[in-house]
């Protein structure tokens, strides 16, 4: 089985974790946003909040082309995720370290996106605050495994072109893989 | 989340989704929400919604909908209609500060040019309330 030429991606996490921002940072086409003003300011202290999706496109070294999609990343707005998810072919999980427990983070958003993880693949980036965090990329790489997933862990900052392309690169090389197997 | 409006001002605009489904009565339910999908209020007649389901839905599709309009070029959105086998729902975004918005879900029969009449001057009154 060979790999599609145009894959669906998404681009999850918690609110503040910089879904928006990263796709931003890859996507050749102007971006599509659908912010509103964030009035959940105990939630986090950001002005506007994406509320049905990002949408943005990105071609790989490969000629591979990415479409993007970032989701919502309240729980109020699963009914865009469930969406967004169908067709899906890989998931990038973007965690915030500042937030107060990343690591149950990563349990719910992995519980949440399992259909499309199960079926495709999945990446983990971990962004805001990893430097300063008592966690580290390690304790996250060993949450995943807790939950019977290896799966890839990058440091990652989410403005940084480059280190968005090494998440959907990583992303594209377990969709190959899984193509192949 | 922090109250958005004070108890005065949520009062003020609970009474004028009351009158609007006084005035209209293939009107089933109305809803006040924040733009970014947290029910404020609602008045509705005979059926039972999920507001707080409702208000991030409708949060999505007002602005998904806002999007193809600008992509369309067509300029500022004023509101959305959507017509299904049993029953129509209106959505308005309140200019307000905060933003809000307001979704009115009225019976097949209703009379469309009265609903968004009625449903207009309700958003118009909730802005003036909270101006």
């Amino acid at each position: 089985m060979s790999t599609p030429r145009e894959i669906k991606i998404l681009i999850t996490g918690p609110m503040g974790a910089g879904k928006t921002t990263a796709l931003a940072a890859v996507s050749s086409v102007t971006p599509i946003k659908t912010e509103a003003t964030n009035s959940d300011l105990a939630q986090h202290s950001k002005t506007h909040t994406t509320v049905a999706l990002d949408y943005g496109e990105v071609e790989l070294a490969g000629g591979e082309r990415l479409r993007l999609y970032g989701t919502p990343g309240q729980r109020r707005f699963n009914v865009m995720w469930q969406i967004l998810a169908k067709g899906a072919l890989g998931v990038v999980i973007l965690i915030d370290m500042t937030r107060p427990d990343p690591i149950a983070d990563l349990k719910d958003y992995y519980a949440d996106f399992q259909s499309v993880i199960r079926e495709s693949s999945c990446v983990i980036g971990v962004g805001r605050g990893s430097e300063n965090s008592a966690l580290s990329t390690a304790d996250i790489a060993a949450a995943c495994e807790s939950l019977g997933s290896i799966l890839p862990v990058f440091a990652v900052d989410v403005r940084q072109r480059n280190d968005v392309l090494l998440l959907l690169e990583a992303l594209f090389s377990q969709i190959e893989m899984a193509a192949f197997e | 989340m922090q109250d958005i409006l004070s108890p005065d001002l949520l009062s003020a605009a609970h009474r004028q989704l009351v009158n609007l489904l006084d005035s209209v009565p293939q009107i089933i339910g109305a809803f006040l929400a924040t733009d970014d999908g947290f029910e404020l209020t609602q008045v509705v007649a005979g059926k039972e919604f999920e507001p707080a389901r409702l208000a991030a839905i409708c949060s999505s599709i007002i602005a998904l909908s806002h999007a193809l309009v600008i992509e369309s070029e067509l300029g500022e959105p004023e509101n959305f209609l959507i017509e299904a086998k049993r029953g129509k729902i209106l959505l308005f975004t309140i200019d307000s500060n905060p933003k809000l918005s307001l979704a009115v879900i009225a019976k097949p029969a209703a009379l469309l040019g009265q609903v968004l009449f009625q449903s207009k001057s309700c958003a118009r009154e909730i802005l003036a309330v909270l101006s």
